[in-house]
């Protein structure tokens, strides 16, 4: 378990002072993927960095299993970090060293004898995909590959937990993909918990399973992938969210119902898990005397849960209007109206 | 040959033989100093792991003192040094220490610059595996900049040779003073010529060398 307690941090220079970090308080569990993202600038690899103290706060502590890491005496605070895996963004590969060689140093470091390397190497290299590469120098690789001997020697010296400092920025999407999966076996099998900052709201929703959101040094949001994608509350979130999840009445459609002069409402409905496939809509249309529109509809899949949103365009009177309202509030559902 | 030249082959060869003699000598002991100034320079400054102003403004002053004193001035200057450390003013092995002291601090400031070229990235990942500061420069900055650092001992070595031309002064010898005492002051031409073929192989095969092994280590 990883908790940042009250963290702040104040980088100062002959100008200006910097509050890279506001008194941020976050608890990551064992076996999270949690993620934390925000646009660049706003403290996310700051507070990774904290993690493994390469940073120390100014204020507040980082502890893990309920140790307080930024009073460690330096060579115990080695161990700590041996226990730490860390991936980059752009690497960090040892451009001298072959991709076995670069696997093999954290357990040279840690005095490893030579089979012991050797079989962890191999291992390792077979869990990235890349046994025939072991004798190649990182230069030859493509990113992607390059990502992957990163990520083995993260796991080389077996950590409880790995810390991703935007493993997948400097990837193609495609590449992007297959890191991801990685990271998401890595969880699983390995059973490693992950923090991984990012600016791709992609990658939180394809892997981590809570989140919180950073601006201007401060965590806006925190919560589960689900809870935070389906109903988020800070507008930062929200934009985040939207470029993935779009929920929004396309323009063409916009213009055409401020033609109209029928009374009507709209509402914005969110579906969640099982409730997507109940069927709402039939049983409105069907019940009373109303009739709907589907002016926007987007389905994704969020944790193996369904995320449906729909914009509702409600035709009828008002009183209608009022009993199919009820009948929504009813069924438990989140919605909101939109204004046009 | 030896009547077109004007002295005997023998001497040529001795000539040849100490220049070489305080290029290894002092090259070797300059390199070992050189890296451990660099390192501790590149720790110890503003963005370093192991920040210290006191000592990298020292250790940063020394080296700027040293290197602005010309090789002929400085050789002089230290004599008194020269004598205690190996016990004469005079000879190939006196010029040594001057050659060390002058070598020394001008390898220290390309390394520095060499070591000053590996990401800092590197030294983070270094740090992230729990390396200790020895590990941080002995697995990660040094074999990342074994490339850059085998052009600087190359650089080195040619401006070397260059200082121990005027080790004659004190009576090092060398094909430098060769050229000067049977060259230049009895207007021996062809020898002067010939002289300065032989500094012009020495300087191309260290060149070809080090360009070679740089080039190894960096393309892989």
């Amino acid at each position: 378990m990883i908790q940042f307690k009250d963290i702040s941090k104040t980088f100062k220079t002959k100008t200006e002072t910097v509050h890279a970090l506001q008194h941020v308080s976050l608890t990551i569990e064992d076996g999270d993927i949690f993620g934390v993202i925000g646009f660049s600038g706003a403290g996310k690899s700051t507070l990774l960095r904290m993690v493994n103290a390469l940073e120390v706060p100014t204020e507040g502590h980082v502890e893990i299993d309920g140790k307080n890491i930024d009073t460690l005496p330096h060579k115990e605070l080695r161990q700590v970090r041996k226990k730490i895996g860390m991936v980059f963004q752009q690497f960090n590969l040892l451009e001298s060293r072959t991709v076995y060689d670069n696997i093999a140093i954290p357990l040279r470091l840690n005095k490893a004898d030579h089979v012991q390397i050797d079989n962890t190497v191999k291992k390792l290299l077979k869990f990235i995909n890349l046994e025939d590469k072991a004798d190649v120098y990182p230069g030859q690789l493509s990113g992607g590959q390059k990502q992957r001997v990163g990520i083995a020697r993260a796991l080389a010296t077996n950590p409880s937990i790995l810390l991703c400092d935007e493993a997948t920025s400097a990837l193609d999407p495609e590449t992007t993909e297959a890191i991801l999966q990685l990271l998401e076996r890595i969880n699983k099998e390995l059973n490693i918990t992950i923090l991984i900052v990012t600016h791709e709201i992609q990658v939180i929703q394809r892997l981590c399973n809570r989140v919180a959101v950073m601006e201007h040094g401060q965590v806006v949001e925190s919560g589960s992938v689900l809870d935070v994608f389906s109903n988020p509350q800070q507008d930062i979130t929200k934009r985040f969210i939207q470029s993935v999840i779009p929920d929004t009445i396309p323009d063409a459609v916009v213009q055409e119902i401020r033609a109209q002069k029928d009374n009507y409402k709209i509402i914005k409905v969110r579906f969640l898990g099982k409730k997507a496939n109940d069927n709402v809509l039939y049983h409105i249309n069907k019940t009373y005397p109303v009739t709907t529109n589907v002016l926007f509809a987007s389905v994704s899949e969020l944790q193996k849960t369904v995320l449906g949103i729909f914009i509702l365009q409600i035709v009828g009177d008002d009183a209608s209007i009022q009993q199919v309202m009820d009948y929504i509030n009813s069924k438990d559902l989140q919605w909101q109206e939109v204004e046009i | 040959m030896e009547a077109t030249l004007g002295v005997p082959m023998s001497q040529i060869i001795l000539a040849a033989e100490q220049t070489i003699y305080m290029v290894f000598v002092s090259l070797c002991i300059g390199t070992v100093l050189a890296i451990i100034m660099a390192v501790v320079l590149v720790l110890t400054n503003s963005d370093g792991i192991l920040k210290n102003k006191p000592v990298f403004m020292v250790l940063n002053t020394i080296i700027n003192i040293i290197r602005s004193v010309p090789f002929i001035i400085l050789m002089v200057f230290i004599l008194p040094l020269t004598k205690m450390i190996v016990g004469t003013r005079i000879g190939t092995t006196a010029a040594l220490v001057p050659l060390v002291i002058f070598i020394a601090p001008y390898l220290t400031r390309l390394f520095e610059n060499s070591i000053l070229e590996v990401s800092k990235g590197i030294i983070e990942a270094a740090q992230s595996m729990g390396a200790s500061y020895f590990e941080i420069i002995w697995y990660f900055l040094l074999p990342e900049a074994k490339g850059s650092l085998i052009l600087s001992i190359t650089t080195g070595t040619i401006g070397l040779i260059g200082a121990t031309a005027m080790a004659g002064v004190i009576g090092a010898g060398g094909v430098g003073d060769l050229a000067l005492t049977y060259g230049y002051e009895r207007l021996n031409t062809p020898l002067m010529l010939f002289t300065v073929v032989i500094l012009v192989i020495f300087v191309q095969i260290i060149q070809t060398i080090g360009n070679h092994f740089a080039y190894k280590t960096r393309n892989h």
